[in-house]
C-alpha cells in the first residue's frame, strides 16, 4: 500500500478518496510512480528536503550497517540510497526529522483504509463522489482490493476501480459486483509496441475491456499521452 | 419581507444564473461590464491618484474653536455641519448618483477629533507620496493647512487621551507596548461596524426623522434630565439632521448649475434628474429605486464624515431595495437593464472613499479603500423563509461586471437556498477577485441568539466590514475592538511571564528596564513543569490575566469615545437611540457588544502539540532544549526545527484530533475569559476567531514559537492551518481541514470566525468544479462552520505580479475579510498571502 488521498476530484466523479495500492504487473518507462511498483515498503528520497548532514546526519548514524551506509551524500545532502545493497529496514526514514527520507507504502489493514474512507461521507454525499482504488493497479492485491469495495459497499458508497485489466478475466468477474465504476487505461493498441514500452503485450487488456463493456459496467477508458511513445499516428 | 408569496417566477438577475465567466480572470478586470457607462466610470476613477485633503479637518477645527463652550454633543453637531455647508461639492462627467466624503473623488479626509499626531508626523518625515504602497498625495495648500491647526489638538485628540489615561499595566501588552494585543482601530480612529437603519430612513425620510425627534424634545421632562443632556443630546441631533438636508440640498442647487452649462441634451436631462432626486430625498422618503439609491449613497457617506469608522456597512440591499425595484419594474418606471447599471455606478461610487491609514497600520491592513463597506444578501427572511430576490441575483452580478473589491459582498447560505443561487455564487467566487464570501446561517443565527438577540432580530443579521454578524440599524458592536495574540500566550505560559527573545530589538526594551523583565504573572517554566496539563494550565492563568488587561484598556477607549466624540447624526439612524435620548457612542443602541479577536489559533494549536508530544510524550526532547532553541530562533537546531514542522508531528488543520483538540482548548479558553463580560454601554463582551491580517503585525513582534515558526514571521491567520516558511503544516486537503476546523465551537465565537481558501483555478474550473466548490462549502456550513472566503489563484501568478506589478495592477485577492489590489499590498502581507496553502486537489 502506498497512498490514500482525501479529496481528489479527477478520478471519477464529485468528490473522492483515492487509494493508491502498490504493486504493478506492468513497468511503464514513463511511470510517475516508480516506488509503487514493488510491492513492499521502501524509502523514499526528498534531496531538497535534506537540511545537511553537517547539522543533522541523524539518518547516518541510525543506519545499522555503520560506516558502509547505503546513503549517497553529496554537497552535504542525502542525495539518494544506493538500492543494489539496501535491505529496506527503514531506519534513515523513521530517524530523518525533515521527511527527506521518508517511507514509501505504508502498511495498512483493510479496517484502517476504510475508515478513512469514511471520514469524508459527507463529501460524497454533497458532491456525488465516492472511493476510488488506483495503483499501482489495485488488481495485484485483488483480494485486498475486493475487502475494500466490500466494506466500502457496505457503507454505501460509490466505488471505482481505476486498473491496467492485465490480469485474469475471472478476478474481475469476482470483483465487478462491488464497482460501480471503471477506469482503464490503454496505453498502446499495437500489441508489439505495448510490449516494447510496458514489458507486457496488451491482447489480455484488449480483451478484459470488451468483457469489461459487454457487462454494460461503466466504464471510461483513457488514453495517456507519452511523448514520443505513443503520440505518433 | 417575505416576497415570495408575492413573485410567482423564480427570482433571477439580467444574466442566466449559470453564466460562466473565465476561472481566476479576476485580473483580467477591464471592460467587464455590458454597460460602456460602467467600464469608462471604473477606468476613470481607477486611473486617479489618492491624495488627502484637509478641508474636513480646518473645518471641524473652525467649529470647534468657535463653539468651544457649547455642551460636546454640541459641538460635535455643529462641526459636522460646519463641514456639510461648507465643504467644496462636485459632480462628475457620467455619475447619476452624487456625493463625496467631505473631499473630491479618491481624497483622503482627515479627522483630527481621533487622532493628529501621527498624520502630522507622517506629513513631516514620511511623506505619503514616498510610500511604497499604499501611496497618497498631498498639495501644498492642503498642507500648509493642516499644519496651520496642529497646535490646536495637541493632547485633544482621542489617541493622547487615551493613552495618558491607560497605566503601564495596561499599555505593556497593546500596540503602544510589547503589541501582542492590538487596540489601534480603536485608539486611532473612529468605531464604525455598524449599519444605519435604512428602512426606517426610507419610510420616514429625513423630515419624519425629524419630526420624531421634535417630539421627544417637547415632551421632555425637566425632573427626568435635571442636567440637561438630553436635551442637548436632540438638540444635536437636529443640527446634524438640518444640516443633512442642507447638504442633500447643496447637491441639488450643483447639478442645476452644471445641467445649465452642459451642451449635450441626454446629459443635461440626466443632470436635472440627479437635481430633482436630491431635491426630493433631501426630506421626503424615496419613491423610486434611483431615489432610494441616491438617499442610500449620501446618507451614508454622511455617516463615514461623522464618524470616521470604517466597516460602516450597507446591510440587506436585497431586502430594503426590493419594494422599490417591484414597484419600479411593475409601473414601468425603470427597465431590469436600468436598475442593473444603477447598481452597477452604485458600486463603483463605492470607490469614492478612501481613507489615510498610518504607516504601521498599512503593513497589516493594507488597501487605501474605506474597508468594510458591507453588502449581505440572500439569507431567510425575519420569518425563516428563503429571501433570495431579483435583486440578489443582479448584485453578484453587479460583482462580476465590476471586480473593483467594493463593496464587500457577503452571501448568506441556509438549508433552503436555491441551487440557482449556489450555482451563481461559485461562478462569482470563481472570477477570482475574493468576492462574495460566504456566510451560514445555520451557525450565525444560532451564535446571533446566544449574543441576546431576539429571533426576528437574528434571522434578519447582516455582515459588518469583514466577519462580523450585526443587526443593522439597531446595534452599536464594537466589532472590531482588539486583535489578541493567543500564540503569545503561549509563550509566556512556557516561560514564566517572560518573553522569549528578549532584547534590544524591542521596543519596549527601555521601558523594561534593560533587563526583560517579567510582564505576565509568574505561572512556571515549561523545564519545572511535570505534565502537560501544568502548560495548559499556566496558559489559562495568562490567558486571564491578559484579557483581563485587555478588557480595561479597551473600556478606557470606551468612556473616552463617550465623552470626547458623541455622534448624534449616527444616533438618529440607530434605534432607539432618539427613543431613549441616549447617544449612539453611550448605549443608546437596542444592541450594545464589544468584539475582540482571538488571532494564532494554529500557531497555538501546533506549538502545544509539539510541546506535548515531543517533551511530555515521546520525549525527544526536553523542555530546556526547547526553549533554548526558542531562544536562539532555531539557529543550531535545525533539526528540531525540521521536526516540528514535519509531519511527524501533530499538526491542527488535518483532521486528527491530538491537534484539533488543543485548537479547541486554546480558542475555547480565550472565548471563557471574554464572554459575558459587561461592557460600559449596558452590553456585553463577544468573543471572535479571525485575524483578518493581523496575523502579519501580530507576528511582527512575537519571536520564534514551538509550531516552528521563525522570530518575526505572521503567526497563522483566521482559522487556517499553519504555514511556516518552512512548509504548510496542512497535508490532508481540503475535507481534512474542513474537519478540523469545525470541531471548533463557531456558535460559541459569537463575533465571528473566518476560513481563508485559497485555490489553484485549474482543480475548480468547468461544471465539475464549480459543483465540487459547491459541495466542499455546503460540507462546511452543514457542519456549522460560519463563513468562507476564497482566493482564486495560482503561486505563479503572485510570483509575476511580485516580479512585474505594472502587468498586474488590477490582480484582486482575498486578504481576509476584504479583496485589496494584490501589487498594492505591503511586501509582508503578498508574502502571507502566497504563502497560504494552494490547495489543488490532484
Ligand atoms: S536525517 Fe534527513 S535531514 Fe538529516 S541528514 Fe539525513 S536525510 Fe538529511
Ligand atoms: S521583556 Fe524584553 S521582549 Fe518582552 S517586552 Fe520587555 S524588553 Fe521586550
Amino acid at each position: 500500500m502506498t497512498n490514500i488521498q482525501r479529496f481528489t476530484v479527477h478520478d471519477g466523479p464529485g468528490i473522492r478518496t483515492e487509494v493508491f495500492l502498490k504493486g504493478c504487473p506492468l513497468n511503464c518507462k514513463w511511470c510517475s510512480n516508480p516506488e509503487s511498483i514493488k510491492p513492499n515498503p521502501e524509502a523514499g528520497v526528498y534531496p531538497d528536503r535534506c537540511i545537511g548532514v553537517e547539522k543533522c546526519g541523524f539518518c547516518l548514524s541510525a543506519c545499522p550497517a555503520g560506516e558502509k551506509n547505503f546513503l549517497v551524500t553529496e554537497n552535504n545532502r542525502v542525495m539518494a540510497i544506493n538500492r543494489d545493497s539496501y535491505t529496506a529496514c527503514l531506519s534513515c526514514a523513521k530517524a530523518c526529522p525533515a521527511n527527506a527520507l521518508i517511507t514509501w507504502g505504508k502498511m495498512y489493514t483493510v479496517q484502517e483504509i476504510v475508515d478513512t474512507v469514511l471520514e469524508d461521507v459527507p463529501f460524497y454525499v454533497k458532491s456525488g463522489g465516492g472511493v476510488t482504488l488506483s495503483g499501482g493497479d489495485p488488481l495485484v492485491q485483488w483480494k485486498f482490493s475486493l475487502a475494500i469495495l466490500k466494506e466500502c459497499k457496505e457503507h454505501d458508497i460509490h466505488t471505482c476501480l481505476e486498473t491496467e485489466q492485465h490480469v485474469s478475466p475471472d478476478i474481475l468477474n469476482i470483483v465487478y459486483p462491488f464497482v460501480d465504476l471503471v477506469i482503464a487505461d490503454i496505453k498502446h493498441m499495437d500489441p508489439q509496441k505495448h510490449r516494447e514500452y510496458t514489458g507486457v503485450g496488451n491482447e489480455l487488456i484488449l480483451h478484459n475491456i470488451a468483457e469489461t463493456a459487454k457487462k454494460e459496467m461503466p466504464l471510461v477508458i483513457r488514453i495517456p499521452v507519452i511523448p514520443g511513445h505513443n503520440d505518433s499516428r | 419581507m417575505a416576497l415570495q408569496s408575492t413573485m410567482k417566477e423564480k427570482p433571477i438577475g439580467i444574466t442566466p444564473f449559470d453564466q460562466e465567466w473565465p476561472v481566476s480572470d479576476g485580473h483580467m478586470g477591464k471592460n467587464t461590464s455590458p454597460f460602456p457607462r460602467v467600464n469608462r466610470f471604473i477606468n476613470r476613477v481607477l486611473e486617479g491618484e489618492f491624495t488627502v485633503d484637509h478641508q474636513r479637518a480646518s473645518l471641524v477645527t473652525e467649529a470647534y474653536q468657535k463653539y468651544e463652550h457649547e455642551p460636546q454633543v454640541i459641538k460635535c453637531a455643529l462641526a459636522l455641519a460646519n463641514v456639510l455647508d461648507n465643504v467644496e461639492i462636485n459632480i462628475t462627467e457620467d455619475e447619476l448618483i452624487a456625493g463625496e466624503m467631505a473631499a473630491p473623488m479618491k481624497a483622503a479626509p482627515i479627522f483630527p477629533e481621533h487622532s493628529f499626531n501621527w498624520v502630522m508626523d507622517e506629513m513631516k518625515h514620511h511623506p505619503w507620496h514616498k510610500r511604497l504602497h499604499d501611496r497618497y498625495y498631498i498639495s501644498k495648500r492642503s498642507a500648509k493647512k493642516l499644519k496651520d491647526i496642529e497646535s490646536f489638538w495637541k493632547g485633544k485628540s482621542i489617541d493622547e487621551v487615551v493613552i495618558s489615561e491607560m497605566n503601564e499595566d495596561e499599555l505593556k501588552g497593546t500596540n503602544v507596548g510589547r503589541g501582542f494585543y492590538l487596540l489601534n482601530l480603536y485608539m486611532y480612529g473612529g468605531i464604525g461596524h455598524l449599519q444605519a437603519n435604512y428602512e426606517k430612513l426610507f419610510t420616514r425620510g429625513f423630515y419624519g426623522l425629524k419630526e420624531e425627534v421634535l417630539e421627544k424634545l417637547e415632551g421632555l421632562d425637566k425632573n427626568e434630565d435635571p442636567a440637561g443632556a438630553k436635551e442637548d443630546f436632540y438638540r444635536a441631533e437636529l443640527i446634524t439632521l438640518e444640516a443633512a438636508i442642507r447638504y442633500f440640498r447643496r447637491y441639488a442647487a450643483l447639478a442645476v448649475k452644471i445641467a445649465e452649462k452642459e451642451k449635450i441634451p441626454l446629459r443635461k436631462q440626466e443632470l436635472y434628474f440627479i437635481a430633482d432626486n436630491c431635491k426630493w430625498v433631501s426630506t421626503n422618503p424615496p419613491r423610486t429605486f434611483f431615489e432610494a439609491l441616491q438617499l442610500l449613497y449620501l446618507a451614508t457617506t454622511i455617516l463615514l464624515i461623522e464618524t470616521n469608522g470604517h466597516s460602516v456597512s450597507i446591510g440587506r440591499f436585497d431586502q430594503f431595495m426590493e419594494p422599490f425595484y417591484r414597484r419600479d419594474i411593475e409601473s414601468g418606471e425603470a427597465t431590469k437593464e436600468e436598475i442593473q447599471e444603477l447598481i452597477e455606478l452604485y458600486f463603483i461610487k463605492h470607490l469614492w472613499w478612501t481613507k489615510l491609514r498610518d504607516r504601521l497600520t498599512v503593513i497589516a491592513n493594507s488597501g487605501r479603500g474605506m474597508g468594510g463597506d458591507s453588502i449581505t444578501l440572500g439569507g431567510v427572511d425575519r420569518e425563516g423563509s428563503d429571501a433570495t430576490t431579483d435583486l440578489t441575483f443582479m448584485c453578484l452580478d453587479a460583482i462580476a461586471h465590476t471586480r473593483s473589491g467594493v463593496p464587500w459582498v457577503a452571501v448568506r447560505w441556509h438549508e433552503q437556498t436555491p441551487r440557482e443561487l449556489k450555482v451563481k455564487t461559485a461562478n462569482v467566487i470563481r472570477i477570482g477577485t475574493g468576492q462574495p464570501k460566504v456566510f451560514n446561517d445555520q451557525a450565525a443565527i444560532p451564535a446571533s441568539l446566544r449574543a441576546g438577540r431576539t429571533l426576528e432580530d437574528s434571522r434578519n443579521y447582516h455582515v459588518v466590514g469583514c466577519v462580523e454578524i450585526d443587526s443593522g440599524g439597531k446595534e452599536y458592536g464594537w466589532h472590531d475592538a482588539a486583535y489578541f495574540n493567543i500564540a503569545k500566550i503561549l509563550e509566556l505560559a512556557i516561560n514564566d511571564g517572560r518573553c522569549i527573545g528578549c532584547g534590544e530589538h524591542c521596543d519596549r526594551w527601555e521601558s523594561c528596564g534593560e533587563e526583560g523583565k517579567r510582564l505576565g504573572p509568574q505561572t512556571g517554566r515549561l523545564a519545572e513543569f511535570n505534565s502537560f496539563d501544568r502548560v495548559l494550565e499556566a496558559y489559562d492563568r495568562q490567558m486571564e490575566y491578559w484579557v483581563d488587561l485587555m478588557v480595561r484598556g479597551i473600556e478606557i477607549m470606551d468612556r473616552i469615545h463617550q465623552r470626547l466624540k458623541p455622534l448624534p447624526y449616527l444616533s438618529t439612524l440607530i434605534d432607539d437611540c432618539t427613543l431613549k435620548g441616549i447617544d449612539v457612542s453611550a448605549g443608546g443602541a437596542r444592541y450594545n457588544f464589544t468584539g475582540p479577536q482571538a488571532v494564532g489559533v494554529g500557531t497555538t494549536a501546533d506549538g502545544m502539540a509539539a510541546i506535548k508530544q515531543l517533551i511530555f510524550e515521546e520525549k525527544k526532547v526536553t523542555a530546556e532544549d526547547l526553549l533554548n532553541a526558542l531562544e536562539n530562533n532555531w539557529v543550531g537546531d535545525e533539526p528540531l526545527y525540521a521536526l516540528v514542522n514535519s509531519d511527524q508531528v501533530h499538526h491542527y488543520g488535518n483532521d486528527d484530533d491530538y491537534a484539533d483538540e488543543l485548537a479547541k482548548f486554546a480558542t475555547d479558553t480565550y472565548c471563557k475569559h471574554v464572554e459575558n463580560r459587561p461592557n460600559c454601554r449596558g452590553g456585553k463582551y463577544l468573543p471572535g476567531i479571525y485575524s483578518v491580517s493581523a496575523n502579519t503585525a501580530l507576528g511582527l513582534t512575537q519571536w520564534a514559537s514551538a509550531d516552528g515558526r521563525v522570530a518575526l514571521e505572521p503567526v497563522s491567520d483566521c482559522l487556517g492551518p499553519v504555514h511556516t516558511w518552512a512548509g504548510s503544516h496542512d497535508t490532508k486537503g481540503p475535507s481534512a481541514i474542513t474537519k478540523s476546523v469545525t470541531k471548533l465551537d463557531h456558535i460559541r465565537a459569537a463575533n465571528g470566525t473566518l476560513l481563508n481558501w485559497k485555490f489553484s483555478p485549474s482543480c475548480i474550473t468547468g461544471e465539475t468544479g464549480r459543483d465540487n466548490l459547491i459541495a466542499l462549502i455546503d460540507v462546511y456550513f452543514d457542519r456549522k462552520g460560519m463563513h468562507s472566503q476564497f482566493n482564486i489563484v495560482s503561486r505563479e501568478t503572485l510570483e509575476n505580479a511580485i516580479k512585474n506589478p505594472e502587468e498586474y495592477r488590477y490582480l484582486l485577492v482575498r486578504v481576509a475579510g476584504y479583496s485589496a489590489f494584490f501589487v498594492e499590498l505591503s511586501k509582508p502581507l503578498q508574502y502571507d498571502i502566497m504563502g497560504r496553502t494552494e490547495l489543488s486537489f490532484d
